[in-house]
């Protein structure tokens, strides 16, 4: 075992141990808070359905309530004010559960499509509540499809870079001996549905696959930065979700394989170096594991990457073709601060990778002005790891800190215990029913 | 399942979805609370929001094609772990349509 990855080993215990401490003290901290009674239930998506038997409103609750219950229901015509007289109400449970999260109200009589009404609820008590909730706001009772179901943008928030469709986040990085430096990342994507996912009994097998092109650049005033700079992207997603049907014991397990293949461009920022590279990572979806206040998602990856250096920055530090096998792990842990709470307090990304270059690469290190200095070419394993805490101040702010060790292609400048704070504004575009763009 | 062109799912149906294919695509097996985000049940990353969308459309067993329905490939693409399942519900309440 050689001095690196001797040193990486230690870190990467030493980190485990920070993730363990986390993961062992903060369930005891937070366990003392009890099941929260929710601070503003609602009505939702209340719709006229005469094509059920009996025609009924279904409308839609927030929070389970649990059975049985004594509420009293109005139909509320706005034409002439009156009320609709209701015939009967019922809670459907969830199948296998012991709580609701709907209403069924049956009219006395059918509703007038080209009226307008309201419905109001009043004693409804939802779970961990002794009493009914002081206002409930009334819902419109939908009696058709929204006609603009498909066509509006609207912007929702992402948790992360991982899942902005774009990303932009300046931050100011500092380091020992160092002046403090000025990066802006910034993500772009697109997401387009190739193939519609089918499976399950009695329905051949039918995996989703995506098209996302985009680009992916990291700018920065620091010549150290890292030299992975840039990246242009055409790749695929593969989403084969284990069919429980099919497999059952697997699904216990597994729940899908999500594959990743495209066409990569591997550049430093100042493209002195570059590799056309084809990709193919597969990410493995474990079950989740963990509690109300914690819960850890693992994903173990497997990969190759094969292409070919177009660009280089020293004659001959590449004999042959690049052809890397992948191997890594991708875990995540959020921490909530109670159960009503809708996001995690705080979220922990680690992600770590190791390349092992079955034809020899260079590596690169970078003097005070930013240029690359060849400093060995091989095949020895390149590692990369990543750990990522985030703080949810608000919906589109996040306070970030973040540390990241290793070498990433193409010139494999060492990234050597690199810290970075940050606050990140995050956003995401998206096609939402039945509203208008905010 | 035969259902009218004109059918939507209704609010019972869609919650039923969201229990069971949160539970199959391998999130928390919480009680579903419609104001909190798919993080909140174990969709941390990204390609596991797709395999929850990819149940949500494709199973025929606890997706929408369970009570006859179908949505579009990209009908859920705006799904990412801070979406809340109200969001969710009513793309799958306002997209699916009966399946011919």
């Amino acid at each position: 075992m050689n001095r690196q990855t001797v040193r990486l080993a230690t870190r990467s215990v030493a980190g485990l141990a920070v993730l363990g401490l986390v993961g062992i003290v903060f369930p005891f901290v937070l366990r003392a808070q009890s099941d929260a009674c929710p601070s503003s239930p609602a009505l939702r998506k209340a719709l006229w359905q005469p094509y059920r038997s009996p025609a009924a409103i279904s409308v839609g609750l927030t929070d389970p309530i649990m059975l049985p219950q004594t509420a009293t229901w109005l139909i509320i015509d706005t034409k002439d004010g009156s009320s609709v007289p209701v015939k009967s109400v019922d809670y459907p449970l969830l199948t296998g559960q012991h709580y609701a999260l709907s209403a069924l109200i049956v009219p006395e009589r059918p509703l007038a499509v080209d009226h307008t009404y309201y419905l109001l609820v009043q004693s409804i008590v939802f779970e961990h509540c002794t009493s009914p909730p002081k206002t409930m706001t009334p819902a419109a009772v939908a009696m058709e499809r929204p006609k603009n179901a498909k066509q509006n943008f609207a912007f929702s928030v992402a948790k992360g870079r991982d899942d902005s469709d774009f990303y932009f986040a300046p931050t100011i990085d500092g380091a020992s001996g160092q002046k403090a430096s000025y990066t802006l990342d910034t993500k772009f994507q697109y997401r387009k549905s190739l193939l519609s996912p089918q499976f399950g009994t009695g329905v051949p097998y039918r995996p989703a696959i995506f098209f996302i092109p985009g680009w992916d650049i990291k700018v920065s005033s620091n010549p150290k930065q890292d030299g992975n700079s840039v990246n242009s992207l055409v790749p695929l997603e593969i989403v084969a979700p284990v069919d429980p049907a099919s497999l059952p014991s697997l699904s216990k397990i597994v729940t899908a394989v999500v594959s990743q293949p495209g066409f990569v461009a591997e550049a430093d920022k100042k493209f002195h170096d570059v590799n056309g590279v084809f990709a193919d990572y597969e990410y493995v979806l474990l079950h989740g594991f963990g509690g109300h206040n914690l819960w850890v998602s693992p994903e173990p990856t497997i990969g190759f990457e094969t292409g070919s250096n177009l660009k280089a920055q020293s004659a001959n530090s590449y004999s042959d073709s690049i052809l890397r096998a992948d191997f890594g792990m991708r875990v995540g842990l959020d921490i909530f601060q109670s159960k009503a709470k809708s996001k995690p307090l705080f979220s922990i990304d680690a992600d770590y990778i190791r390349r092992l270059l079955l034809h020899p690469e260079p590596t690169y290190t970078q003097d005070s002005k930013g240029n690359l200095q060849l400093q060995s070419v091989g095949t020895q394993p390149r590692d990369h790891v990543t750990v990522k805490i985030s703080y949810n101040v608000v919906s589109y702010v996040a306070l970030t800190a973040a540390y990241e060790y290793g070498e990433l292609p193409p010139v494999y400048t060492k990234v050597d215990n690199k810290y970075t704070f940050g606050v990140t504004f995050l956003g995401q575009m998206q096609y939402r029913p039945g509203s208008k763009a905010k | 399942m035969s259902v009218a062109a004109d059918q939507q799912l209704g609010a019972d149906q869609v919650a039923q979805i969201l229990a069971d294919c949160i539970r199959e695509a391998g999130g928390e097996n919480n009680e579903i609370v419609l104001t909190k985000t798919l993080q909140s049940y174990g969709f941390h990353f990204q390609n596991q929001v797709d395999n929850l969308t990819a149940v949500i459309i494709g199973n025929a067993d606890f997706g929408v094609r369970k009570y006859g329905f179908r949505l579009s490939g990209d009908a859920l693409n705006f799904a990412t772990p801070s979406t809340t399942l109200s969001d969710v519900a009513d793309a799958i309440q306002d997209k699916a349509t009966p399946a011919p």
